[in-house]
Formats: structure tokens, C-alpha cells, sequence
């Protein structure tokens, strides 16, 4: 990192004066101690010539009074004499050896041997003092060394008469002497002390400047430290303002792809979680996206940080531009939400240093989106439904819808209601059978075929069912989805119905009302169209003549189950009574077969419905036949002339004379379904069969099992 | 000049990115319709800059651009792929392609396309 | 929803149970029951369900047959903390099983076992479950799977 010399300079000079000032305080501190302490050693030395004028004078004194003693004594006093004069000697030429360095600079006898060099005296006062004292030794200096040069015994007269003009000299002027050298060591002492508290003051100033500048560091630098403390808090404050406020997920991620330890606050809201900082970013997107988009963005986000990958050329790439992601709720449910992760690159002097990562939440627009691909595809089912439903009869056809409903209920309670045997399962496959059956052949009835080829995949599915080996309830699944289907599809019919019948009300009360008025009577045209829709299938032509429809009124109920009686009978009848019209015509009948539907009541309280066909009537051969390979009658049986035993063949739910089943005929369960009907009702039904003439259905049904309304 | 190598078993996509290049800047060396074709010509012609196709017969885009990224690992190579998946798009980059250009693409896209990858270069 | 996705959770309990001793579970025939009226027993543990398709699959059983299952697995202490964890149990199984099978287009969660029905919040009302009767010697069990499309 670079230092920012300018915005340091501040504090770096004045830190160079503080250690500048101190380092002078110290030197000169040093300088001037040293000073100090050699003028304390001149002190002490001019001390020292005091004492040494006063033993000078008491060494003469003390050898004139030995002298004067020995001559009234005769003692020979040579010896005392030799060692006075020699300490005298040895006092003398210190003190002049002194007084010359103190004069002229140069060495002197030290205190405790050895010599100290001295400087020459510098005041006025002292130069003053040391030329007088030299005034006055200069002559007494001469007087003790001739005292020294005397022979003691041969020149004893003589030495008495030097040694008491020394000493009338030195009584002469001792005092003044001492006086000068006293005068010497006080102005040495004012020197030193003066050279003392100038050094305190330097000292004093010194450390006060010191000081001073310390303060002055501390203002700068404290101020500088406030200033961009507060500068920082002011962009960090504005940073977090930013990563709380923004609407995006915000973090980096670097080469490790781990999370930063900032993050915009966004984050938590999106992923539900707050420790999102200092995480792995395959860790964050862990259980929450597949795993297989897990992995594909490390592999992005490591194309990201090879520079030699152009960023613009591999947007298309990221697998997170849009995606789902899954929090698992505490309630063990998950919300979903979308996400779109952008990714950037952070460059710094040409190196990729991290990616910045913006996480946007378009669950909304995504959703949006859905509904409107939802909408638009439900509006072109709709529109298909739509299509099919206007073309059929409006009663008709809520009266399919009515029954569908019912049929559904029933087949849902056959399957809720549990089996326990093989056989049970096969029973309950079959009820379900017939009511599915009757439910194509009113929706093939009514043209419905979007529902007829449902309800024909349905018994597909009872049929594949039926011809497992071993059964067991959870063969039945698949049903149970087609049903659910079913039921689906009826609902967006009826709810689009309910939608067109209250556009109609509003628009059509006149015809609505027309209609509601003709609902009380069956209306059976639709049978024509069905028996045509067969017919033209099978190469045949066939009509249908309804007589007695408009004799009888009928409730909602009875009409549907009358409908769906008729529309067995009339499929059973076209399927396999009426021949194709190139058989007809070999067969010397008119090329169109004739299908005729009563109904009418009885006095027994019966309605009795008779389908009556023109055509080949019950094959006895061809029923044996298909009875015998289906494993229904074994071989020896013998049913000539038995048509009860007929009869029942044929309504076998497992039998059927046509060899590959359609949407028509084929799975022997029509007359299986119409049986089941009509026994519910408490019913009975009759056949009647000419070979080659034709078969008549005579069904039965107690008036109060269809809780008819008879019309005035 | 660059030298452009061009590897694509559509017609018209070759056509198109003959048609659509940046002349002043591209020189067409080669066109290849499967992999096996763009490495020999490869080779032989030594281009600087390579469209690849992904789903080839043969060798398909992912074998050659690494067999290509081996041969010269200085090679740029722009991926143009209808991405059926991201995966198989990264997984071109890592063995040494450097960008990836969406099919259905413009001629504009094409040209920004080849601008970018080549970018670096101007210099 | 196909036939084989539900298969998938079926397949899950008939799992669980083979663990039994006598590997004696039966599945009854599948049958259709309106959200506004969810089938609920004592003990139900539920696995949401998010990806593709969304919703919620249950596992629901009486008390009874949960005490009898644990003492045929040889655990003898019958206590409403042990039930919960059975229950929880074969949710595991079924949301394991699911995983391995689907992981890829589903996100499965981790079950949660409650006393009684599941709330609203899992079963859209305007939608059927499909409810798959889970017969072990006389008791009866079910597997609930709700799931949009």
C-alpha cells in the first residue's frame, strides 16, 4: 500500500522537532554538566591553595620557633628541620603550580594525585585576583626557594636570617594572600553556579518547547484522527444506508467464492436467513436450488474470475438469470420465489479481485408471466370446450353434466369402499366398468368427444386392469388419476357454463325461458345424432324413431337415467343388431336399418322402455362361440333352445361377440352396464330375437324407483 | 487482419457468419462443417479467432475446442449454440473456448460478438 | 400428475413397511377426497413438496396401529414421543424414497409430524388429493398426496 505522504506531513515534522529539541535539551544538558563538573574541580583546587598559604606560613613559623628553641637548648635539630623544609618544599611548589595553571592554564596536582589540566581563569574578578596573588608570591616564592638552597649546618646564621624575612613577608602579606585565593574560589564558584542555572533554564525552556510541540501533536493528530474517523463513519454510515434501503441482494464474492462480509439487507428477506455474511455461496444456494444449478454456477462464477473469458460474451450462460428457489418453511412447506443473480466483475489494476453479485426478486413479473401463459392456454381449451358445448342442447347437456358428476361420486365410492379378494377387485372393476361405460355413451351421445375418448382410455385402463394375474388395490391408481382428471375437466365445463348462462340470462331471457318450459318433456333427438355417429363409423345407416317421449313428464333424475338406458340401447342396437347396408342389401332389406324407442307407462305402475331393431338379431352361433373362448360356458354345455342361459351370456361382463373393442362396442360391457342400471332401479329386462329379423329390449322399471311425474 | 476460422455444420449458418463478419477487421482462412474438419484446417491455417458450433458430427464442439485450445492456447473461440443447457456451454469455456453467442443471433450480435472477443487486440 | 409420480410415494411406505416382521402391508384402492375435508387419523406426517409440482404429500395413521406397528418392531415403549417419531419415520421413508426417485425436478422438505389434519396452508381447497388406503393386519393407514398438475 502507498502512503499518503502529504496528509502525514503534519505530524511527521512536528514529531522531527520534538526529537530535534530533545536531542539539543540533551546535548547541551550534556555539554554544559560537563562544564559544570570541571569547574567544580577548580573550585575545589583554589580551595586547596588556601589551605596550602596558610600551611606555608605555619611551616615557617614552626621552623623559626624550632630554631629558636634549639639555640637556648643546643639540640640538634638538623633532621627536623630537613623534613619541615621538605614539606614546605612539596607545599610551595604546589601552590605555584597551581597558581601558574589557574594564570595560564595547564596541569595542576589533582586532588587525589595525579594532575588536572586547568583552564585559565576567565572572569575580570579572577584574572584580577591571580595577577595580585602572582604580585605578591613572586617575591616570597624567590624567599622559600632559598631557603631550600641553604646548607642547614654550614650556613645555620644564615638561614635564620632568610627564614625570618620569609617570615616577616609572609606575615606581611598571608592574610592578603589567602584573602586572593578566597576571592579566586568564589569567583570560580559564581562561575559554575551561573554556568548551573543556565543550564536549568535551557533545561526548562527546552522541556517546555517539548511539551509545547507534544501538545501540538496531539491537537493535529487527534484532530486528523477525529476528522477521518468521522469521515469514514460518514461512508461507512452511508454504505450501510445504501445496503439497507436498495432492493437488490447486494454482496461480493472472491476467488473462493465466499460471500463478503457485507450484504444489503435484502438478502435476509430473500433468502429468509441472516447469517449470509462470510458464507460460501454454494453453501447459501445449497437446498434451495437444484443441485444441478448448484453446481453449473460454481462453474460459471470460475469462468467469471479467468480473465481470458470476455464477461459480455458469457451472460447467456449464467444458470441463476432466472430461477426458482425453494425455503423450506418451519412447517415443513416451502415458499417459491424467483430469482435473478447478476454477476460483475471487480478489477483492480488489471486483476479480477471479486464479483459482484445483484440478486433481484421477479417472482412477480415471473408469475405474472405464468398467468398469462395459464390464461391464454386455459382460454384456448376453453375456447375448445366452449366449441363443443354450444353445439350440443343446453339441457342435454347439463343434464351429462349433472349425471357425470353423479357417475364420478359413485365410482369414487366403489373405489373408497376397500376390497379383500381377487374377486372383490374384479367386481369393483367392473361396477366402475359400467358406470364409465354409460357415461361415454351419453357423452358420444351428445357429440362430447373429448369426453367419450376419455371415458374410452378409462375403460382401457379397467380393461388392462382386469386381465392381471393378481390384483391388488394399488392397481386401481391409474383410475383413480383418469378420474381425477375427468372430474377436473367437468368442472372447468360446468364453470364455463355457469359463465355462458349468465351472459345468456342477461341477453336471452326469452329463449331460456323456452327452454325451461320444454325441460319438463324428454327431448331425444340427440339419439339420432348418436345412432348416426355410430352407424357411419360401421358402414351402416340407420333411424331412429322415438314414439311415446313426449307422453310421459319426467324429473331431472328419471330423465337421466331413461337417457342413459336409451343411449345403451341404441349403441347396443347399431353395434351389433343392424348389419352394414351391403349385408342389408344381400340380405333383400332396405340399405338403412330401422331403431324404434318407446316408451310408454303401464298399468303395473312400470315405465317400459323397448328398443326394437330390424336387424340380424341375437347370433345364438356367434354368442356360443365368443362364450366358449372366453372361458364362459365350457365345452360340453349344452344351451340349444335355452335363451334364458342366452341371455345371460350376453350380459356377462366379460363378454363380446366383436373381436377388437372401439370407442362403439367390443367390450361386452354395454349390456353389462345397462343390467347393472336397470337391477339398481329394481328393474327387469326382456329379449326378444328373430335371426334375421331383428332383436327387441323390453326394459322394465318400477314408476316409484324413477319417482316419475306422470303428465296430465 | 485477423484470421477467421468458421466451424458450423449448418449451411446457413456458415453463410450468415461469412456474410455477417466484420471485413475490415476479418479474414475468412477456413470453413469447417464438423470437427474433425476444423482441427486439419486448423492446422493447416493457423487462425487466430474460431466460431465454433457445439452439437457437430464427427468430433463435436466441446472434444475440439480443447483438441484446438491444445494445438494454440492463444486461440479465441466464440461458442454460437442454440444452449440447450448452461452446463454444456460452460463446460465449452472451461476447455478453452472465451465467449459464447446465443443462437438465434443478428448480424449485429455477430459483429459486437467478434468485436468483443477480439477487443484486447485492438492495440 | 402421472400415475408413476404417485406410484413414487406409495412405493415409499411399502418400503417402510418390509421393515416390519411379517412385511405384511396391503394398499387399498386409491380413491379421490376433497381438500375441504381432508382425511385425517391421530398422528400425520407431512412433506412438502415444491419443484415442478406443488403441494404436499401425508402419511396418517391411527394411534392404535402405530402402537401395534412399534411393538411388532420390537420397541416397547408405546409413548406419544415414540408415535410421533414412527409417523416421522415413514414420512422419512417416503420423502427418501421420493427423493432418490424425483430429486431432481422436486424439492422435497423434511417432514413435520402434527396430531390430527394438516392445515390449510398445505391443501388448496379447490384441489382433490388422492387418498391411498395403507392396510397393515386390520388397520387402516393412508398416504395423502396433493399435488398441483
Amino acid at each position: 500500500m502507498k502512503l499518503d505522504y502529504g496528509k502525514y506531513r503534519g505530524i511527521i515534522v512536528s514529531i522531527a522537532l520534538f526529537l530535534l529539541l530533545d536531542a539539543s535539551v540533551m546535548s547541551l544538558n550534556f555539554y554544559i554538566s560537563y562544564e559544570i563538573s570541571e569547574d567544580a574541580v577548580g573550585v575545589n583546587i583554589a580551595g586547596r591553595q588556601r589551605m596550602l598559604s596558610q600551611r606555608m606560613m605555619k611551616s615557617l613559623l614552626d621552623m623559626r620557633s624550632v630554631l629558636v628553641a634549639s639555640e637556648s637548648e643546643g639540640a640538634d635539630i638538623t633532621s627536623v628541620l630537613n623534613s619541615a623544609l621538605k614539606e614546605l618544599d612539596a607545599t610551595v611548589n604546589m601552590f605555584h603550580a597551581t597558581l601558574i595553571a589557574f594564570d595560564e592554564g595547564g596541569l595542576a596536582p589533582g586532588a587525589e594525585g595525579g594532575e588536572v589540566l586547568l583552564k585559565p581563569a576567565g572572569s575580570g574578578a579572577s584574572v584580577a585576583a591571580l595577577h595580585e596573588a602572582k604580585q605578591i608570591w613572586a617575591p616570597f616564592y624567590k624567599q622559600l626557594n632559598a631557603l631550600q638552597k641553604t646548607n642547614l649546618t654550614a650556613e645555620s646564621q644564615i638561614f635564620l636570617a632568610q627564614l625570618n624575612t620569609a617570615v616577616a613577608y609572609g606575615r606581611e602579606y598571608n592574610l592578603t594572600l589567602l584573602k586572593l585565593m578566597n576571592q579566586l574560589t568564589g569567583e570560580l564558584e559564581n562561575v559554575a553556579s551561573s554556568k548551573a542555572s543556565r543550564l536549568r533554564w535551557i533545561q526548562t525552556a527546552g522541556i517546555s518547547l517539548a511539551i509545547i510541540n507534544f501538545f501540538i501533536i496531539m491537537f493535529h493528530f487527534l484532530r486528523q484522527l477525529r476528522d477521518s474517523d468521522r469521515h469514514i463513519e460518514v461512508a461507512r454510515g452511508e454504505t450501510q444506508e445504501i445496503l439497507d434501503t436498495v432492493n437488490e441482494g447486494l454482496f461480493l464474492i472472491d476467488k473462493e467464492q465466499r460471500i463478503g462480509e457485507q450484504c444489503s439487507k435484502a438478502l435476509a428477506d430473500m433468502f429468509g436467513r441472516r447469517d449470509i455474511a462470510g458464507k460460501s455461496f454454494n453453501d447459501l444456494l445449497s437446498g434451495i436450488v437444484s443441485e444441478k444449478d448448484r453446481a453449473t454456477a460454481t462453474s460459471y462464477i470460475g469462468l467469471l474470475f479467468d480473465l481470458r473469458k470476455k464477461q459480455k460474451l458469457i451472460g447467456d450462460l449464467n444458470p441463476l438469470r432466472q430461477v426458482e428457489i425453494y425455503i423450506p418453511q418451519a412447517d415443513g412447506s416451502y415458499v417459491n420465489k424467483y430469482l435473478s443473480f447478476s454477476f460483475s466483475r471487480v478489477m483492480s489494476e488489471g486483476n479480477i479481485i471479486h464479483i459482484l453479485v445483484t440478486v433481484v426478486d421477479v417472482s412477480k413479473q415471473v408469475l405474472l408471466a405464468g398467468e398469462l401463459d395459464v390464461a391464454r392456454a386455459q382460454g384456448q381449451e376453453q375456447l375448445a370446450l366452449l366449441s363443443t358445448v354450444l353445439q350440443a342442447d343446453s339441457d342435454m347437456l347439463n343434464m351429462f353434466l349433472k349425471n357425470s358428476v353423479s357417475s364420478f361420486a359413485k365410482i369414487n365410492e366403489i373405489l373408497k369402499h376397500q376390497a379383500k379378494s381377487v374377486p372383490q377387485y374384479i367386481d369393483k372393476a367392473n361396477q366402475i366398468f359400467a358406470l364409465v361405460h354409460n357415461y361415454k355413451g351419453e357423452a358420444s351421445a351428445l357429440n362430447l368427444g373429448r369426453f367419450s375418448s376419455q371415458a374410452h382410455e378409462f375403460e382401457e385402463q379397467i380393461i388392462a386392469l382386469k386381465n392381471r394375474s393378481e390384483l391388488t388395490g394399488n392397481d386401481f391408481l391409474g383410475l383413480a388419476v383418469i378420474l381425477n382428471k375427468l372430474i377436473a375437466e367437468t368442472e372447468s365445463i360446468q364453470d364455463l357454463l355457469s359463465k355462458v348462462a349468465s351472459f345468456r340470462s342477461n341477453t336471452k331471457t326469452s329463449v331460456a325461458t323456452l327452454a325451461a318450459n320444454n325441460g319438463d318433456y324428454l327431448s331425444f333427438s340427440h339419439l339420432q345424432m348418436l345412432a348416426t355417429k355410430i352407424s357411419e363409423r360401421q358402414g351402416k345407416e340407420v333411424e331412429v324413431v322415438c314414439t311415446g317421449f313426449n307422453d310421459v313428464a319426467l324429473g331431472d333424475e328419471a330423465q337421466s337415467t331413461l337417457n342413459g338406458l336409451a343411449v345403451q340401447l341404441v349403441r347396443n342396437a347399431v353395434s351389433h343388431g343392424i348389419e352394414t347396408c351391403s349385408s342389408r342389401i344381400l340380405a333383400g332389406k332396405r340399405p338403412q336399418g330401422e331403431i324404434n324407442l318407446r316408451i310408454a307407462k303401464r298399468n303395473n305402475g312400470d315405465l317400459q322402455l323397448v328398443c326394437e331393431d330390424d336387424g340380424s338379431g341375437l347370433n345364438r352361433e356367434a354368442i356360443l362361440r365368443a362364450a366358449l373362448e372366453r372361458g364362459l360356458i365350457s365345452g360340453e354345455e349344452d344351451l340349444e333352445g335355452d335363451d334364458r342361459r342366452l341371455a345371460e351370456l350376453i350380459f356377462h361382463p366379460d363378454f363380446s361377440t366383436r373381436d377388437a373393442a372401439d370407442e362403439d362396442a367390443g367390450r361386452g360391457m354395454g349390456l353389462f352396464a345397462l343390467r347393472q342400471t336397470v337391477r339398481e332401479m329394481g328393474g327387469k329386462i326382456a329379449i326378444n330375437s328373430r335371426n334375421g329379423r331383428g332383436a327387441r329390449f323390453v326394459v322394465s322399471i318400477p314408476v316409484t324407483a324413477l319417482q316419475m311425474n306422470v303428465a296430465v | 487482419m485477423l484470421k477467421l476460422m468458421v466451424v458450423d455444420d449448418s449451411n446457413i449458418i456458415r453463410s450468415k457468419i461469412c456474410r455477417a463478419h466484420n471485413a475490415d477487421k476479418f479474414e475468412i482462412v477456413a470453413t469447417a462443417t464438423d470437427g474433425a474438419e476444423a482441427i486439419a484446417f486448423f492446422e493447416m491455417h493457423h487462425p487466430q479467432v474460431v466460431t465454433m458450433d457445439l452439437t457437430m458430427p464427427n468430433i463435436d464442439g466441446i472434444e475440439c475446442i480443447a483438441r484446438l485450445a491444445a494445438i494454440n492456447p492463444e486461440v479465441l473461440i466464440l461458442v454460437v449454440s442454440a444452449l440447450s443447457d448452461q452446463a454444456t456451454g460452460i463446460e465449452a469455456l472451461e476447455k478453452g473456448a472465451s465467449g459464447f453467442l446465443l443462437k438465434p443471433f443478428s448480424e449485429n450480435d455477430l459483429r459486437a460478438a467478434l468485436d468483443e472477443l477480439t477487443e484486447h487486440l485492438n492495440d | 400428475m402421472t400415475e408413476d409420480k404417485l406410484q413414487i410415494f406409495i412405493d415409499g411406505v411399502v418400503r417402510y413397511f418390509e421393515h416390519t416382521a411379517d412385511n405384511d402391508m396391503r394398499v387399498g384402492t386409491p380413491y379421490l377426497a376433497s381438500n375441504a375435508d381432508p382425511i385425517s387419523m391421530d398422528y400425520t406426517g407431512i412433506i412438502g413438496i415444491s419443484g415442478n409440482n406443488k403441494g404436499c404429500v401425508y402419511f396418517t395413521a391411527p394411534k392404535i396401529m402405530l402402537k401395534h406397528l412399534m411393538m411388532s418392531l420390537g420397541e416397547p415403549d408405546t409413548s406419544e414421543a415414540n408415535m410421533i417419531d414412527l409417523v416421522g419415520e415413514v414420512a422419512n421413508t417416503i420423502s427418501g424414497n421420493a427423493r432418490r426417485e424425483l430429486g431432481k425436478d422436486f424439492m422435497i422438505s423434511v417432514p413435520v409430524v402434527v396430531s390430527g389434519a394438516p392445515s390449510k396452508i398445505h391443501l388448496p381447497s379447490e384441489m382433490r388429493s388422492y387418498v391411498v388406503p395403507a392396510v397393515w393386519r386390520s388397520y387402516s393407514a393412508a398416504v395423502v398426496i396433493c399435488l398441483q398438475a
